[in-house]
């Protein structure tokens, strides 16, 4: 079968029509938050302290817009964040929650100089960490993919540790990597 | 009267593009239309050259109150009436999310223009929350517009999910179809997926219309103007809006057949 260059499920595109174009839907308990993530994620710590370590991200079964739900959710467990987005290479949101449209609008331009840091480093890492206003830090991490780059944009009150920051690279890699298309 | 949203989670698929060159091709066939701004970018007010300035707009009423009437912008196509955003400060974007998702606002407005309006569209933000979530809980169809790039249609879903969960809340709401945007039939990723969203979806729900990337639509966003406007005879895309608008008169129920209408002989 010819693969999908958009990775998604034809099937499952289908039945999503069939629910959004059926007349009547049952009315349904709004699902647990938990729910988008691995079934054995911790419940959210109140704490607003670093964390000693950082859970890995596990990628759920499911179509890309599943992965990004799930990787959303995580990066909210593991770092203390206002708001959380995910972008294209060119800035546009794929995903967001919680963050104003000037830090996702900021992001294009961030995510140009990331590219020539990493570019300049001659290596795939590179992070980017701005204050964009009394405590609000926006951090930027970005990959490059066979399908472009993606970043992924926190912001927080405080600088996320190092160890956020890699774990965040790890799970964009995970989300978007080579290896998933469906 | 049908109200509608142009409703996408991906940016830059050309939801104001569509929503404004659509209304301005509803509006040419005879429809009174008022098309309303609810993406704080601003992006309608933005897309149009001349004194947008001197209506309030959404803002302007959501702080002053008063008649809407004294907020909108009457064109030079007596059917097509805006409520662009106005000025909105950047500093409070948050506090305009949450003003402009309320229900009850989007609510008023659609009291308002009942009666005088046959269509009102909404211009939405990127994402299914804030405004695009209010306007979910009120209209009575969306238009999906996908652009024809791998991004867009993966982020469909959600598009789609958010339509059920509002009508999971008990909202009547039809899809009016998804529209291909940005179509370039010469690219090889652009022809694979529109041929992914013509084989996953009936063709009832893709609509037949598609709008092509073309340089035309930068001209006119730099002049101010729907494509229509751009000059005395417009440019061959204008066209395709004229298609989509008979496209959606259909499918919005404004185009009943009256006991009068049929075929008009060309020679009496």
């Amino acid at each position: 079968m010819a693969r999908s260059i958009s990775w998604t499920d034809p099937g499952k595109l289908r039945r999503l029509l069939e629910q959004a174009s059926r007349d009547e839907v049952p009315v349904v308990a709004a699902r647990p938050a938990a729910a988008n993530g691995p079934a054995s994620s911790p419940t959210p710590s109140p704490s607003t302290r670093p964390r000693p370590q950082v859970d890995p991200f596990v990628v759920p079964a499911g179509g890309v817009d599943a992965r990004v739900d799930a990787l959303l959710s995580w990066i909210d467990r593991v770092a203390d964040l206002q708001g959380v987005f995910i972008t294209d290479a060119h800035g546009l949101a794929i995903a967001s929650r919680g963050v104003s449209r000037d830090a996702v609008a900021i992001s294009a331009q961030l995510i140009e100089t990331l590219r020539g840091v990493r570019l300049g480093l001659g290596s795939g890492e590179g992070r980017l960490a701005i204050a964009i206003a009394p405590a609000r830090i926006l951090h930027l991490v970005g990959i490059e993919t066979a399908w472009g780059d993606f970043a992924a944009g926190m912001v927080g009150a405080e600088f996320l540790r190092d160890e956020v920051l890699a774990g965040v690279q790890d799970a964009l890699a995970r989300t978007f990597g080579d290896n998933n298309d469906e | 009267m049908h109200s509608m949203a142009v409703l996408s989670q991906k940016g830059g698929v050309g939801k104001t593009t569509v929503a404004l060159n659509l209304c301005y091709a509803l509006a040419k066939r005879g429809h009174s239309v008022l098309l309303v701004d609810i993406d704080p970018q601003g992006a309608i007010g933005l897309s149009l050259a001349g004194e947008t300035a001197r209506a309030g707009g959404l803002v302007r009423w959501i702080e002053e109150g008063g008649p809407l009437e004294d907020h909108v912008l009457r064109t030079k196509l007596p059917e097509l009436v805006l409520l662009p955003l106005g000025t909105l400060e950047t500093d409070d974007l948050d506090r305009w999310m949450r003003a402009l998702a309320d229900e009850g606002l989007l609510r008023r407005i659609l009291d308002w223009a009942e009666g005088s309006f046959d269509l009102v569209m909404f211009d939405t933000p990127a994402g299914g929350s804030g405004p695009s979530q209010g306007a979910l809980n009120v209209v009575d169809s969306v238009l999906v517009p996908v652009q024809a790039e791998p991004l867009a249609l993966r982020t469909l879903p959600t598009t789609l999910r958010a339509i059920t969960a509002a009508k999971s809340r008990g909202r009547h709401l039809r899809l009016a179809g998804i529209v291909l945007t940005m179509t370039s039939m010469r690219e090889e990723v652009a022809l694979n997926i529109a041929q992914e969203v013509w084989s996953t979806f009936p063709p009832e729900v893709v609509l037949e219309t598609q709008v092509p990337r073309d340089p035309v639509f930068t001209k006119a966003s730099a002049e101010g103007v729907p494509v229509g406007l751009l000059r005395r005879r417009p440019p061959p895309v204008a066209a395709v809006f004229d298609h989509l608008a008979a496209e959606i008169e259909q499918r919005a129920g404004l185009s009943e057949e009256g006991a009068d209408d049929g075929p008009i002989h060309l020679l009496d």
